[in-house]
């Protein structure tokens, strides 16, 4: 009694058990059956939706479906541990996000950021600083200097310890040499309802997340953590511009298992690479507030090397790494 | 609420030898969680926050303090409550039959990561149905097929959760 | 009344509207079978059909969506009253008085007042969001991490009027369910507590606890009984109440209401709370405290008043801030946002037209909700026909599918079982299972609301007694914890001088 997707496991199963040892011959006709793509994170959210759009949009690129399967807990940590264990056969993805280069160093889980494969990055979003519209601070020096002035006074609201706003708001106090009192919130959309309240003076989430609010006249925006100024907010300086070099954000993209055998490897990163230039892709992505930045597989696997090597030092140094 | 004579109504006039015993046990439960609570919670780092917080182990330490004290009353209503003689219940209920039931689903538990959702649920059904009293041999296995088939495109197709399939047939 | 002419102009502008009409129809029946499911949550279906939203025209998707919210909360408390598996959280408070009322014979009576009380606390909910969202949302903004605790507090004080029984084996299980909720990451330092290493353990397993310690507990002790073969013999009885009855409810009805739609309002609270605390409401203001918890209709009826009263409340902070209080809000707020409406204070001045529409439309949701839910309720009402030996194993099978689905998690079935074998032993010794819940909503907020308000005033505790909001439910925690004790202590010496003059 197999339904028709159990007998097709079952003879992808029988087929990769008789074809002994041949990695590369499993996969020639990639893929065979429909692909999974772990969301570490629940449904609704930005991660999720961006997951969403990403399986819509590849359906001219793939042979067989992306069917989304949000694995929640532990900020993330359930999901990616999944991707981690996966068969390495390529029929299960992930959408990895920024905390896997952060959740390693805390000493929570049992993976590292070298265990997963880079195929696309799909998506990146810089910090920044965003106040009340009738906070005294005008610019980010004034804000920078009254914190200099006042330690532990100022209070900056973040997603959750040790999330990427968290990080964000620690790396800019170590660079500026201030000292912040961060407070953590269930998230974001939190974190920005207590700064409309007036019960903290900043938060540290990403421009997409306080845009409405923004607009509205009741939230500025200091700066952003950026290499260059974002399209969408043309008059907000980068952190740069203002003299503390600093660059900060949080990215989502495509992985796989790192044993992933290399031709898989190569057809995912062709398809990525043609879903992410889908035309109806980019335009979900704006309506999403979510900065589209495609990177192919190489080089997005250097940024991530390079910033898990640098939240590596950050961590150690304001006591979140165990 | 509950038809067993251990409702509370029975239990302001006395108690059985049996449900005196129980509550021990519980009592002794309960005791055992909080201690292990309170080891655990010690060893817990110190806050990182530094003055403005009061650390993981704060709350937990409360609770379980908490809860012995509770415990302790609970132990002491026990003690000086009167043992009755049981009322010999009209009918005893079927323990053993709760117990297998409880087995049933542990064992499914334990097969679905291996065979998936259909064939486990489809004997399980069986099983519960053979175990409750409905022993029809030609209704059985229908109710059950039908069951498990309904669940299965109710939750896969028009929920979009995809079921275990089972790593057998992976 | 410049808001009603809108009001009636968006009713114009739905009328013409055939497909947004059938959408939300469409929508509510699906959100009442997901809620009725254990396991499938208003969030889960909303997210569910999102995607098919990308198509529609924005007033269409926002309706279907709406729909399945409104009907999420309101299915959860069917299989609450006929079967004591609450699909939800808020209806595990419901499942306390409507399944009481099956066990009597009055299933039909409870799922009618249900019924009405969903629509009518949703209805008021949308009404007092059309009419006061500034007012509320000003007022929401004023609650900060130390009122959060206040009220966290005051809900977990509940424990006290809900445990039927023993007060001490309440407080007992209350205090058990606080142990389960600090499992999990710390919420302010992030270290691990209490998970053995398992990362499936990193957060609070929530709603497989729930769904073991009433359904499964109850199915297993469905397996005591001996007539296994006969029907379970409860009949459905007659749906609506009567004059006396509705009489009775009213004053329950428009107080959780406004409760409700309050509670959804404040940040990070939602409909289980608000079903908790109206309840307790209703007990304190009732003139017969003690028949609640044993089948009482303004019990079921201020769970359901102010559980779905929150949905306006919750809509009303993601409307008017852009910021969404709940998970389901939150997947609504990327629906708007797909649709290129950016929620937020400017939603209400450039998009007028529209958001009056989408006001028009969760009427008409909520006017379906009473139509479909009274409608279906003979039919579903039959389950309760079934062979106990058929039903008690469909309970279970069900149990399993609805708690993997939540997470995809094998694991979550064995907290699920574990929760079931342990909530079956405690029913047997009397231990009541909604402090347990009551304490897995409550206690992760008010240990990090606490947490963070000690934080945000930089370590003095000054914040307990220098705001307003905190002191007076903090202060109101107190009463509600200490009247039961005080009651118990009064019955229970005259229990003994009766009890001496007997002997």
């Amino acid at each position: 009694m197999l339904t028709y997707r159990n007998r097709l496991h079952l003879m992808a199963g029988l087929g990769a058990a008789t074809l002994f040892g041949a990695k590369a011959q499993a996969a020639s006709n990639y893929p065979r059956r429909p692909i999974e793509l772990i969301v570490p994170y629940a449904p609704g959210g930005g991660t999720d939706l961006l997951a969403r759009a990403f399986a819509e949009a590849a359906k001219p690129h793939l042979e067989k479906a992306i069917g989304v399967v949000n694995r929640t807990g532990g900020a993330g940590a359930v999901g990616l541990s999944e991707i981690m264990a996966a068969r390495p056969d390529g029929y299960k993805l992930g959408l990895g996000t920024v905390e896997l280069t952060m959740l390693p160093h805390m000493g929570l889980v049992s993976f590292k950021a070298e265990d997963f494969l880079p195929v696309a990055r799909l998506n990146a979003d810089p910090a920044a600083v965003t106040v009340k519209a009738d906070a005294p601070w005008k610019t980010l020096q004034e804000y920078l200097d009254y914190a200099k002035a006042n330690p532990g006074k100022v209070r900056v609201g973040n997603s959750g310890t040790g999330a990427i706003w968290h990080l964000s708001t620690e790396a800019l106090a170590d660079k500026a040499g201030v000292k912040f009192n961060s407070i953590p919130y269930d998230g974001a959309a939190p974190a920005v309802t207590a700064l409309l309240g007036g019960h903290i003076e900043a938060v540290g989430v990403s421009p997409a997340e306080v845009s409405a609010q923004v607009a509205a006249g009741q939230l500025r925006i200091l700066g952003v953590m950026a290499d260059e100024r974002l399209a969408a907010f043309p008059d907000v300086p980068t952190f740069k511009e203002s003299g503390t070099d600093i660059s900060v954000g949080t990215w989502r993209g495509i992985f796989v298992q790192k044993r992933a055998p290399d031709d898989v490897v190569e057809i995912l990163r062709e398809a990525a690479r043609k879903t992410a230039n889908e035309q109806s892709f980019k335009d979900t992505l704006k309506k999403l507030n979510l900065n589209w930045a495609y990177l192919d597989g190489p080089e997005f696997s250097e940024q991530v090397k390079a910033q898990n090597a640098t939240f590596a030092t950050l961590m150690k140094r304001i006591g979140l790494a165990r | 609420m509950s038809s067993l004579p251990t409702g509370h109504d029975q239990a302001a006039q006395g108690q059985t030898g049996f449900d005196r015993m129980a509550h021990l046990v519980i009592v002794a439960l309960l005791c055992a969680i909080s201690a292990a609570v309170i080891v655990t919670a010690w060893g817990f780092p110190a806050p990182m926050l530094g003055g403005s917080d009061v650390g993981a182990a704060r709350f937990p330490l409360i609770y379980a303090v908490a809860l012995l004290g509770l415990t302790a009353i609970l132990l002491a209503q026990t003690l000086a409550k009167p043992v009755a003689a049981a009322v010999p219940p009209v009918e005893k209920p079927h323990y053993a039959r709760v117990a297998i039931g409880m087995l049933l689903m542990l064992v499914n538990l334990l097969a679905i990561g291996y065979v998936g959702y259909f064939p486990s649920a489809l004997v399980l059904l069986m099983a519960l149905m053979f175990l409750m009293g409905q022993r029809s041999p030609v209704w059985n296995p229908v109710i059950a097929l039908a069951v498990t088939t309904v669940i299965y495109f109710l939750f896969d197709y028009a929920l979009n959760v995809p079921l275990p399939a089972g790593s057998l047939f992976e | 009344m410049e808001n009603l002419q809108l009001l009636l102009g968006g009713m114009q502008t739905l009328a013409s509207h055939p497909m947004a009409i059938l959408l939300s129809i469409f929508g509510v029946a699906v959100g009442i079978v997901i809620g009725a499911l254990p396991g499938l949550t208003a969030t889960m279906g909303v997210a569910i059909l999102l995607p098919f939203t990308f198509g529609m025209d924005a007033v269409s998707g926002l309706l279907m969506i709406s729909g399945v919210f409104f009907g999420g909360v309101y299915g959860g408390s069917i299989t609450a009253i006929l079967l004591k598996i609450p699909g939800t959280p808020a209806a595990a408070a419901t499942a306390m008085d409507g399944y009481a009322l099956t066990l009597k014979g009055k299933a039909g009576v409870a799922l009618g007042v249900a019924t009405l009380s969903s629509f009518i606390g949703g209805t008021i909910s949308v009404m007092i969001l059309i009419f006061l969202a500034p007012v509320l949302a000003s007022i929401a903004l004023e609650f900060s991490a130390s009122e959060t605790f206040a009220l966290a507090c005051f809900g977990l004080s509940i424990i006290a009027s809900i445990s039927s029984g023993s007060l001490v084996k309440g407080l007992i299980a209350g205090f058990l369910g606080l142990l389960v909720a600090s499992i999990g990451l710390d919420p302010m330092g992030g270290f691990p507590r209490f998970t053995g290493g398992y990362t499936e353990l990193f957060n609070v397993p929530f709603i497989p606890v729930m769904i073991g310690l009433f359904a499964a507990a109850e199915a297993f002790k469905a397996m005591e009984g001996s007539e296994l073969r006969a029907d379970a013999g409860a009949k459905l009885g007659r749906l609506l109440p009567n004059g006396a009855e509705f009489r009775s409810i009213i004053g329950t009805l428009l107080r959780s209401s406004g409760l409700g739609a309050f509670i959804g309002a404040v940040p990070g609270a939602g409909s289980d709370i608000a079903a908790y605390v109206s309840y307790n409401e209703a007990k304190r203001f009732s003139r017969n405290p003690e028949n609640f918890g044993k089948g009482e209709l303004a019990g079921i009826s201020a769970c359901e008043a102010g559980a779905n009263a929150c949905t306006g409340g919750a809509l009303l902070t993601m409307m008017t801030l852009g910021i969404p209080g709940d998970a389901v809000t939150a997947v609504m707020m990327g629906a708007l946002t797909l649709q290129g409406l950016q929620p937020g204070p400017l939603l209400f001045k450039d998009h007028s037209d529209l958001v009056f529409t989408l006001f028009a439309g969760m009427l008409f949701c909520y006017v379906m909700l009473l139509v479909l839910g009274l409608g279906s309720l003979r039919f579903i009402g039959r389950v309760l026909m079934m062979p106990k030996s058929v039903l008690t194993p469909l309970i279970l099978v069900l149990c399993i599918v609805g708690t993997y689905a939540i997470n995809n998690s094998i694991f979550d079935i064995g907290i699920m079982l574990a929760a079931g074998v342990v909530g079956y032993f405690m029913q047997r010794w009397d231990f009541p299972a909604s402090p347990v819940v009551l304490a897995l909503i409550m206690g992760p907020m008010a240990e990090s609301s606490f947490r963070r308000a000690l934080s945000l005033s930089n370590g003095s505790y000054d914040f307990l007694w220098t705001r307003p909001i905190t002191v007076g439910l903090l202060l109101l925690a107190l009463v509600t914890l200490l009247l039961p004790i005080l009651r118990q202590r009064r019955r229970s010496s005259a229990a003994l001088t009766q009890g001496g003059a007997g002997a």
